[in-house]
């Protein structure tokens, strides 16, 4: 067996894969190769928080939400154009009163309402009671109503 | 005469090889990104003198009060040191800012901007200029 040629073959083949592995971070590889609006979504989302379904508020909603992300729950995150409208078309396509959504998620939610937190929606607030109380959500348990993996297992990217 | 851990070796020897590669990669970007903000630094002031540390360390564990009332600094989120994980409001973990613990940290451009553009704003209540810039990054480096 000649030695040289697979040498220099796994060689290469370091040099080459070492930079690609460790360029992959893992919310760009995460989203490599999906829709743009998906990926979108995703990358772009989940850099602050759980990457919260869309089909949990209507397409209301994340028109509301997205029309304003310079001022996002206290947080600055402004987007380009072209990123917030593919962002926006993928959530309004997936929105609870769309084809992907759900009857219950609608749940006693007013026409007139156009809530910009889950936590707002009438069918969360029924199935989280034990998370209104006063002072729960501010402890040490549960940091935070909005921290979905804290109890779920979530996507978090 | 068993060639396989000459084999194995070369490969993880030129996996370690390729490591350093992308090493200097990150590096190389981060500078260009430096040198960037350096160039408009310097037209901004023309006493420009180059990055400071010491100023970055200072920029990121103020208080400015000038921000929004969530994110009265950078540790808010990034916590005192850039060398531990952070955590946003909203639960998710954050990447050390450090260049040590994240090498792929300030090596794309539109990232860092977009990213110096909405903190900037949160905590500062203002854009940051091209010599907090370069002052944060280098403390980050230095990290």
């Amino acid at each position: 067996m000649r030695l040289a040629p697979y040498l220099v073959g796994l060689t290469l083949a370091g040099l080459v894969l070492a930079p690609l592995l460790l360029a992959a971070a893992p919310a760009e590889a995460a989203t490599r190769g999906l829709p743009s609006g998906l990926a979108d979504t995703r990358r772009e989302c989940s850099a602050c928080h759980v990457l919260y379904p869309p089909e949990l508020l209507p397409a209301r909603s994340w028109q509301a939400l997205t029309s304003h992300l310079s001022t996002h729950f206290g947080e600055d995150a402004s987007l380009d154009a072209p990123t917030t409208a593919a962002i926006t078309k993928y959530l309004v396509d997936h929105a609870a009163d769309s084809r992907y959504g759900s009857r219950d998620v609608m749940w006693h939610l007013s026409p007139t309402q156009t809530p910009q937190r889950i936590t707002d929606m009438p069918f969360w607030r029924s199935i989280h009671r034990r998370l209104l109380q006063p002072g729960v959500g501010t402890g040490p348990g549960i940091r935070t109503a909005a921290d979905c993996a804290r109890c779920h297992d979530v996507r978090s990217e | 005469m068993n060639l396989r851990p000459i084999l194995l070796l070369a490969f993880a020897a030129s996996l370690t090889g390729g490591a350093t590669l992308a090493a200097t990669n990150y590096a190389s970007e981060r500078a260009a990104i430096v040198a960037r903000y350096a160039a408009e630094a310097k037209q901004a002031n023309p006493n420009f003198h180059g990055f400071s540390a010491d100023a970055g360390k200072a920029f990121f564990l103020a208080h400015p009060g000038t921000g929004r009332p969530e994110t009265p600094s950078c540790t808010t989120c990034h916590t005192t040191s850039p060398r531990n994980y952070g955590r946003t409001r909203a639960g998710k973990q954050l990447l050390p800012v450090a260049v040590s613990r994240t090498p792929a940290r300030f090596t794309n451009l539109t990232k860092v901007e977009r990213w110096f553009k909405r903190n900037c704003n949160t905590v500062y209540g203002r854009t940051c200029t091209a010599q907090e810039k370069g002052n944060y990054i280098t403390f980050m480096e230095s990290q």
